[in-house]
């Protein structure tokens, strides 16, 4: 994959992939940094700023000022990846000019973004008092929401079972006593130490020149503090490894976690092969996973498995009543041993694999798929894959599936998050 | 075969409809020939509003379980030796599903672009070749009923549905698509049949593809189509005969309140829009776009009034949206949010739509939404999202309408209209609202 990568002079890499087939231009600005107690803080500075700018003082003018550019998106995001915690701004503006008959969306969208992250109003010291309250609540409500949201509570169960306390699976918003913590006057001396210290990228895609992409970034980011370095996902810490968990809440479903660790593979064509297989476990609708508990025995409306290779584990997961809880754990850790073990079929691989590809190859054209690529192979120390990005997997064949077999250790790990009925 | 052209020149678009032999219309919009994603939709006008319809094979009025055309959908993925559709799909390297709408069901397959006779074939055949036994209704009740405890678990699902029965005396949008779990206990294999019967002719399906093409070659697919539909030898039906109700203007009940796992009151305001079929496709389709236009003028985060709410503590900024819901012959529209006090929040709402709709709904900011629309629109053609491509397309056809319309509507759309649809609709003495509460 061909993209163009800079460094404007305020210190931020700048990533751009260019293709004619786009009418809009998305934009990832992102902040790095250690995954923490300072998530709260970090989101919270990130909902802040989207409370008004220098240019445009309230949250009602910069949403107008977005919407006049045609309905350009502009929203504030927080997320985590590995160890990391990331925190910034999505844009998505039409740039295409044929059909916006040739405004400057793209540079007066920039100049917004700009205004945001350069110019928060900051008085004396601090963020205006309404807007910090009310953000604070906001983001105490929004932790008090995903405690309750089932996927959420059993994901971060099924985790802490792995890892405990570790950093890897801190909360990306923080908890509830982190943001409690949390006051104005130290959020606007983070926010300083940030803007110089924090490494930071760009990642667009577009159908515009790059270097017209980087002439707008450079102009309109005059005066944003330099910042250093390139920011990395370190190695996922030693895992706790607690064997069995189960808890009971009030849904109407119980949601199964099973998993086993994973070696992760240095080599890129054995990472391919180790995604291929875990595809072969649980990817799509004809995988091992789904035949075993939906087709054949009605268990669930869906059951897949995911690779993470950043805490370097392979899991399965499935919503299912309490009474095939059970035979659930059996099919999911027999099917996880089997492929452990190396006892894939020829025909099941080939199938997996053509399903794989040819899914890749009706997304090759989004630039969201190719922009979080690059971002996790950059972040990740992974840059051999990026060049191998239309063609990834079609060099795997069964042998090499067999192989990396031997880097899942059959050690297995259960949660259950219990359903309990409606109160 | 009499194939006609569609086309929007404000993006640039074409469509291109043909009537098969079998009864069966087939759509055709051709995409970005670079990109290699072929997707193909067979869709069925047989949805949760139509819970009660006629017979074509006894000739009198059924009335079905809530979530039938849901059951239907899942019973319908079985090939004529009742193997699982999607193993096939599978096993070909095609990403087949489908969904189950208020007012349509569609099945649908997305592949590179090759094999396209083939899965097509195999598309046509499975939809159109019933394979309804006792073991397969039980099976599919074990996995509906796993769907429809996860949806339960979800607040935005639960206090929708509610929303729903709180806004319809008689017009079965009331009625939950995937029903409930104790409604598809009582779905039976003869009522399955019967709806199969009625809605899964050729008469009452719709063809639609998506196919990375170039206008010059528009014909030959819907030769294939044409082909393969002959090679299935369908008798000749009458499409069916829908049932629709005379929905009074006033809401069934002026509140629902529930308890869920939320961390503070969640609602649903809503108001009833244009109901019934009574206008051409034209009109309606106009009708449908100044809703939208209104709910997201009135409602809009940019507004003043908006920001008056947000310092007066009575809406979250974060948690405050507009929605609108329509279709073959209904039409709600309304705003959502979360607040400590829910009475706080539909007397804010309230006041925020009297005053707008009385004259200080801003003429500038409806310009400024009237071109975000436009660019919702081709933002979908982009393909980034092509989920987002296949049910704005499916969701306007089945509805009746044709999309190469929606643009020039749109654009023809006033602030006046929106006014006027405001007056109109936006009543507010006339509003259902579904609470969510948190659990005990």
């Amino acid at each position: 994959m061909d993209f163009t990568k800079d460094i404007l002079g305020n210190g931020t890499r700048l990533y751009v992939y260019q293709s004619d087939l786009y009418t809009h231009t998305s934009v990832d600005f992102n902040f790095y940094s250690q995954r923490d107690e300072s998530n709260a803080a970090k989101t919270l500075v990130n909902m802040v700023m989207m409370g008004g700018s220098k240019n445009f003082p309230t949250n009602q003018e910069l949403s107008l000022a977005a919407e006049k550019e045609f309905g350009a998106i502009l929203m504030n995001k927080s997320t985590v990846i590995g160890d990391l915690h990331t925190f910034g701004f999505y844009l998505d503006i039409l740039t295409k000019e044929s059909l916006i008959s040739g405004q400057k969306t793209l540079e007066n969208t920039i100049s917004l973004l700009a205004d945001i992250i350069q110019n928060p109003l900051i008085n004396d010291g601090k963020f205006n008092e309404n807007d910090f309250e009310r953000k604070k609540e906001e983001l105490l409500l929004g932790i008090k929401k995903e405690k309750l949201d089932k996927g959420t509570k059993a994901a971060l169960g099924f985790l802490k079972l792995v890892f405990g306390d570790a950093k890897c699976v801190y909360p990306k918003n923080g908890t509830e006593e982190d943001v409690e913590k949390l006051e104005n006057f130290e959020l606007v001396k983070l926010y300083h130490n940030w803007m110089s210290s924090l490494p930071r990228a760009i990642y667009v895609g577009t159908h515009l020149n790059s270097k017209y992409i980087k002439e707008v970034f450079e102009k309109s980011f005059d005066t944003l503090p330099k910042c250093k370095g390139e920011a990395h996902i370190e190695k996922t810490p030693k895992k706790n490894l607690s064997t069995f968990f189960e808890e009971q809440d009030s849904f109407d479903q119980t949601v199964v976690y099973a998993g086993v660790p994973v070696k992760v593979p240095k080599k890129k064509e054995d990472r391919e092969a180790l995604n291929l297989l875990n595809f072969y476990l649980g990817g799509y609708t004809n995988a091992r996973l789904f035949t075993e508990i939906r087709t054949k025995r009605d268990m669930a409306y869906g059951a897949y498995s995911h690779l993470d290779l950043h805490k370097s584990l392979m899991f399965g997961t499935a919503g299912v009543d309490i009474e095939n809880k059970d035979k659930t754990v059996d099919i999911m850790l027999n099917e996880i041993g089997k492929v452990a073990s190396g006892k894939i079929t020829k025909s099941g691989f080939k199938e997996a694999k053509n399903y794989l590809l040819n899914l890749r190859l009706m997304s090759l054209h989004t630039k969201g798929k190719r922009l979080d690529f690059i971002e996790e192979s950059l972040l990740s120390g992974w840059k051999d894959q990026i060049k191998d990005f239309e063609t990834a997997y079609t060099n795997v064949n069964y042998e090499d599936v067999v192989r990396v077999a031997s880097l899942i250790k059959n050690e297995p790990i259960v949660y259950c998050l219990l359903q309990g009925g409606r109160k | 075969m009499k194939l006609e052209q569609f086309v929007d020149k404000a993006l640039g678009n074409e469509l291109y409809k043909a009537q098969l032999s079998s009864g069966m219309e087939a759509t055709l919009i051709p995409l970005n020939p670079a990109v290699n994603r072929t997707m193909v939709h067979l869709y069925t006008r047989f949805g949760s509003i139509d819970a009660k319809f006629l017979d074509s094979n006894l000739g009198k009025e059924v009335e079905v379980e809530d979530g039938t055309a849901h059951f239907l959908e899942h019973c319908a993925f079985y090939d004529p030796e009742g193997n699982d559709a999607l193993q096939w799909f599978g096993k070909k390297g095609v990403s087949g599903n489908a969904w189950t709408s208020f007012d349509h069901t569609c099945y649908h397959f997305s592949s590179i672009n090759e094999n396209l006779k083939r899965n097509l074939d195999f598309l046509i055949s499975f939809v159109t070749t019933p394979f309804l036994t006792d073991k397969v209704v039980e099976k599919e009740k074990g996995v509906i009923d796993q769907e429809i405890a996860m949806y339960e678990d979800m607040p935005g699902q639960v206090i929708l549905v509610n929303l729903q029965k709180a806004l319809m005396k008689k017009h079965a949008f009331a009625r939950s698509i995937a029903g409930d779990r104790n409604s598809i206990r009582r779905i039976t294999k003869e009522y399955l049949i019967s709806a199969y019967n009625t809605f899964y002719h050729p008469s009452n399906l719709k063809l639609v593809m998506l196919i990375p093409s170039e206008s010059k070659d528009a014909m030959k697919y819907f030769e294939l189509a044409e082909e393969i539909n002959n090679g299935k030898n369908f008798s000749p039906q009458k499409a069916p005969e829908f049932v629709y109700v005379d929905e009074p203007l006033e809401v069934n009940q002026k509140k629902i309140v529930a308890r869920h796992k939320v961390p503070e009151p969640l609602v649903f305001m809503g108001f009833k829009g244009s109901m019934g079929m009574d206008k051409n496709a034209d009109e309606r389709l106009r009708e449908n776009i100044v809703s939208d236009l209104l709910v997201k003028t009135v409602f809009s985060p940019s507004s003043k009034a908006f920001y008056e709410l947000v310092l007066k503590k009575v809406i979250r900024p974060n948690s405050f949206e507009g929605f609108s819901y329509s279709g073959r012959g209904f039409g709600i529209f309304g705003v959502n949010g979360s607040i400590d006090d829910e009475d706080k929040f539909v007397n804010g709402v309230n006041e925020m739509v009297k005053k707008q709709v009385n004259g200080e709904m801003s003429k500038d900011l409806f310009d400024i939404v009237k071109k975000a629309s436009i660019n919702e629109m081709a933002k979908v053609f982009e393909l980034e999202s092509p989920r987002s491509l296949q049910s704005a397309m499916i969701h306007i056809l089945a509805s009746g309408f044709n999309p190469m319309n929606y643009m020039s509507t749109l654009l023809d759309v006033t602030y006046e209209d929106v006014l006027e649809a405001g007056k109109k609709y936006l009543d507010t003495d006339n509003y259902a609202v579904s609470v969510l509460l948190p659990e005990e």
